[in-house]
């Protein structure tokens, strides 16, 4: 014996209308929807016939505030509404001849039930523009029951719909609201949609997109380009790029930003499905790196998901990202060859994304990277500007060794670029390509050192007792002890933690709060890494305090000074002092004070 | 001074909100840690670690992540009532999440972080959902598949909480779980909302993207494949915590003879082996790099035998011209990935790395040319 489900229509109209949708101000996307293809069907029947939608309000109804969705489209058959209307999840618009036209949006068949979040009940009139039909009126009610009655008048083919206002949905019954939605959903349709209120009939979509005007002469398209930017965005953009793509026929505009977006602001396109608003947060149109533009685009071959809120994630939609993504990459080698001023404004608004898409597309690479701008010690510089001066370009690849290595490099007169940024150190990396001629150099702060002088033989028999003692009073702080001459000289010692010796200073911080399980599970972390990466405390010998310390006879002296030079190295590094570094600094002071009153008094006596 | 240094610091931290997951977030996080740590801010040290160890775990440096993660938790116990519970814990849940990946992390510690967090969870009044989630990766992890199994219907049984995770990830855990079952159809399936763009979180569609390659291969549906190899790809190209995937994308390239391709994402990658210190991912990706080289290297057309690759100095093979003998190439990584597998093997007290390994040139059986041609769609 077979048995069918039985649904709790209730309960199923409450799920779908209340969780399948972002916000009640869709059941006006949908009614709009809804006109849209009746109109698109009736005129598969008639070439000739020409589409429009009225919406009214505020029609009282009784008591309650009335909302009334016009259109001349199709209509709907008896037969029909028990079909369509009223089967839910049954849809006129699937799977028959007319879905290859590809014409309609609606496709599952629940659009409706979005009224039901504002309604109580919908009431349509209709009648159908197929033959001799009759005007039916259907009601239906959220319990999920409805009725049905043939009418005595006769209407024009076509559609009405009826909302009453349901308690606490005052709002989406006001004249301002209404007129935004169906603006914000619907300006760009191609048929007229009238709106009556008290006041009086306004057409509320007369602007056409500038993709769809055809203009005299450059200018003039420009001006309407940027116009149509500054009323979309209230932005006044610095660029327009014209989209078209076949795959997914898609037609629109993508306007440069005057500003670099931030973060949240990228991908914030106006996306329209078919020339009805699908989303303003549409992800995937177009390639990641192109977030220098806004753009509005109408697709009219691109599927949505169930939510309508974004595009089904398939192959169309990917060709469609790759053919967009060519058409601004077109725009900006076009720009280069013929405006390289304005490229290079561009490029100081921009230049994040350019070098997103220039790390991956060798062409582009070429033609861009002497115009990219890279952060070093000596400013701000471009390649070329760089590759001028130096032969040999070093590099940094993390923030702290730039921050540890930009000032004693300047010293040096090495210039150092700043690649910790994203995409930076990669490019970097392929400037072969296009200047052969360079070297290329990665450097840390364990690397300066090599510019640095080595002491002469003689030299390092005179400071062999201070290194000795300095390797001593440093060892239970991992670090080794260095001397060489290097500028400037009034620096005395430089910290060096490059590799993992940073890494295992933070370990050791961290161990000074932990328990013993988790600093046991920080020993496990510690001992899978490099032994040989210490931290290194270079001295400078040109430095005249340093110079005399080497010559201090008096051992607690020097291990007190020594105690001083090192802590001072670390805050000079802009390192925070740990527990033990801490006390060493208390105890240093304490000593130097003591010693200094001892050998006051001394000399008092 | 110590405005001008919390100016500092709200730059940085302005800064860093602005940037992707990564390392460059990653070292502004650190700078602002250090100023904080001059400052002797217990809640302003503790807020920025917070954002570091989220910073660490989803940009690819989860030692960083694990040594910051600690001094939360330290502090946290330090001073009852002062930080939050739940956060505390969710970052713990993220800790436990990837601490296999350290082989030098014996498994009676990972056991007891697990119980500590099952401690932690149900003294703050929620369930093992999470917990058991967890237990089950671990013991996944060292293939212990029955209790792997039998965790993952106990997950399944306790209800959600805010601890769990969210529908989106929880439903690839289950795509995730049914091909470690060996279901590939059914995990087909379940991953449709997931592949199809309808539900997304942070870290899904990306990882699903990369599991389901080789099962629609086994299944014979490359086509699928190929184009959720082109989206998923894309999704994790740009993020060194997804190195493990980004070994699917070139083991699925590789099978499909898409060798140009393969070589470029060999190329882009590598380096990432040496900013993202997970010794898993580079299992992972030495492996499917191994794979590689050895199909490139056996493959009848000679011309492929010695690619032509632009790699960083530091790379040990690393020759000037860069022409390199992909037979070299796939016996440097076999090493590797066997120095790593003998790693975990020691730990986990079994041969399942070793024995990965051994399984993996069979995956040769799925090889059958399926070209991307870029104009074609
Ligand atoms: N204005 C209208 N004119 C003619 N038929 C309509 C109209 N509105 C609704 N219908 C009929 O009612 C059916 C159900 O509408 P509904 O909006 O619920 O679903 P749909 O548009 O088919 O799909 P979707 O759920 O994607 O919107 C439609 O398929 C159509 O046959
Ligand atoms: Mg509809």
């Amino acid at each position: 014996m077979e048995y069918r489900f039985q649904v709790n229509l209730g309960g199923i109209i409450d799920l779908l209308s209340n969780h399948t949708y972002s916000s009640p101000q869709v059941f006006i996307r949908e009614l709009l929807q809804n006109g849209v293809d009746a109109i698109v069907a009736r005129s598969y029947l008639d070439p000739e016939y020409r589409g429009e939608m009225h919406i009214e309000l505020p029609a009282q109804f009784g008591e309650h505030p009335a909302l009334v969705f016009r259109d001349n489209g199709i209509g709907l058959t008896e037969e029909e509404i028990h079909l369509f209307l009223a089967t839910i999840g049954q849809t006129s618009k699937r799977d028959n001849d007319l879905l290859q036209r590809n014409g309609f949006i609606g496709q599952f068949g629940v659009g409706l039930l979005s009224c039901f979040v504002v309604s109580d009940e919908v009431l349509v009139n209709t009648r159908s523009a197929k033959g001799d039909a009759k005007t039916i009126e259907w009601c239906g009610r959220a319990d999920g029951t409805y009725s049905l009655a043939v009418l005595d008048r006769q209407m024009e083919p076509g559609t009405e719909v009826r909302l009453l206002c349901k308690k606490s949905a005052e709002d989406y019954f006001l004249s301002e609201t209404v007129t935004r939605l169906a603006s914000h959903y619907g300006s760009l349709l191609p048929f007229p949609i009238n709106l009556s209120d008290g006041e009086g009939t306004t057409v509320i979509n007369e602007a056409r997109p500038p993709w769809l005007e055809q203009f005299a002469d450059a200018e003039l398209e420009r001006e309407h380009y940027l116009e149509y930017g500054r009323a979309t965005f209230a932005i006044e953009f610095f660029d327009y790029i014209p989209l078209r793509s076949s795959i997914g026929d898609v037609a629109g505009v993508a306007f440069v930003l005057p500003f670099s977006p931030s973060l949240a602001n990228r991908k914030t396109h106006r996306v329209y499905l078919k020339n009805m608003l699908l989303s303003e947060q549409t992800e995937g149109l177009l390639p990641d790196w192109a977030f220098f533009v806004k753009c509005v685009v109408n697709a009219n071959d691109l599927r949505p998901t169930a939510s309508r809120e974004s595009f089904y994630e398939d192959a169309k939609l990917a060709a469609t990202r790759i053919a967009l993504g060519q058409q601004l990459r077109h725009y900006l080698i076009d720009l280069a060859r013929e405006s390289p001023h304005r490229l290079r404004q561009l490029i100081q608004l921009h230049y994040l994304s350019i070098k997103a898409l220039a790390v991956d597309d060798e062409e582009f690479f070429r033609i861009f990277i002497k115009w990219l701008p890279f952060e070093t010690n000596m400013g701000t510089m471009t390649l070329t500007e760089y590759i001028k001066d130096h032969d040999v370009i070093y590099y940094v690849q993390n923030l702290d060794q730039f921050r540890q290595t930009a000032r004693i490099a300047a010293s040096q007169s090495l210039c150092v670029i700043n690649a910790a940024y994203t995409y930076d150190a990669r490019l970097i990396e392929r400037v072969n390509d296009v200047f052969p001629e360079v070297s290329i150099e990665a450097i840390d702060s364990n690397s300066l050192t090599h510019s640095f002088e080595y002491l002469t033989l003689d030299e390092q028999d005179e400071v062999a007792q201070f290194i000795a003692v300095a390797n001593q009073v440093l060892l239970p702080f991992k670090c080794a002890v260095e001397i060489r001459t290097f500028a400037p000289a009034e620096l005395p010692a430089l910290y060096i933690a490059g590799g993992d010796a940073q890494f295992k200073r933070s370990i050791e911080t961290t161990k000074e709060v932990t328990d013993t399980f988790w600093s046991a599970v920080l020993n496990d972390v510690e001992s899978g890494l490099d032994p040989d990466s210490g931290a290194q405390l270079c001295f400078n010998y040109r430095n005249s305090v340093v110079y005399k310390i080497t010559k201090i006879k008096d051992e607690t002296l020097l291990r007190l000074s020594l105690q001083m030079l090192y802590v001072q190295a670390i805050l000079l590094s802009h390192r925070p002092l740990n527990a033990r570094e801490m006390a060493l600094l208390n105890e240093g002071l304490l000593g130097f004070i003591e010693w200094g009153v001892d050998a006051f008094e001394g000399w008092i006596q | 001074m110590s405005e001008i240094i919390e100016q500092e610091i709200y730059d940085l931290l302005t800064d860093a909100f602005e940037l992707e997951e990564g390392d460059e977030q990653i070292s502004m996080l650190e700078a602002a840690v250090r100023l904080a740590d001059g400052l002797r801010d217990l809640e302003l040290q503790y807020e920025i670690r917070e954002l570091l160890v989220r910073a660490c775990v989803f940009g690819g440096a989860t030692d960083k992540g694990l040594v910051t993660f600690s001094w939360c938790l330290a502090q946290f116990d330090q001073h009852p009532g002062q930080f939050s519970e739940w956060a505390i814990l969710w970052k713990y849940k993220w800790i436990v999440g990837v601490i296999c990946n350290f082989p030098q992390i014996p498994k009676p510690r990972i056991y007891q972080m697990l119980d500590d967090l099952a401690d932690r969870s149900l003294r703050a009044g929620y369930g093992l959902r999470a917990v058991h989630m967890h237990r089950y990766r671990a013991e996944r992890f060292w293939n212990n598949r029955e209790q792997a199994i039998e965790y993952f219907h106990r997950m399944e049984a306790e209800p959600k909480d805010e601890l769990s995770n969210c529908s989106v990830c929880e439903l690839d855990d289950e795509v995730g779980f049914s091909i470690y079952r060996g279901h590939d159809e059914r995990a087909l399936e379940l991953a449709r909302p997931l592949l199809n763009g309808e539900e997304k979180c942070a870290t899904v569609p990306h990882r699903t993207y990369a599991n389901v390659l080789l099962p629609l291969l086994r299944l014979g549906r490359q086509h699928d494949a190929l184009a959720y190899h082109r989206r998923g790809y894309e999704l994790v190209a740009g993020n060194k915590s997804f190195l493990d995937k980004i070994a699917d994308h070139l083991i699925f390239l590789t099978l499909t003879e898409n060798f140009t391709r393969a070589l470029e994402v060999f190329e882009r990658h590598y380096p990432w082996m040496e900013k993202n210190h997970d010794a898993f991912y580079h299992f992972r990706f030495s492996r499917a790099a191994w794979l590689m080289f050895e199909i490139l290297a056996e493959h009848a057309d000679k011309s492929l035998a010695e690619p032509r690759l632009r790699l960083p100095r530091s790379f040990p093979p690393f020759v000037d011209e860069g022409r390199y003998h992909a037979v070299k190439l796939a016996a440097w990584f076999k090493l590797r990935a066997e120095e790593l597998g003998r790693r975990f093997d020691r730990r986990n007290e079994n041969s399942f790395f070793a024995q990965t390994l051994a399984e993996t040139p069979a995956l040769k059986a799925l090889c059958a040319p399926f070209a991307i041609v870029e104009s074609e769609w």
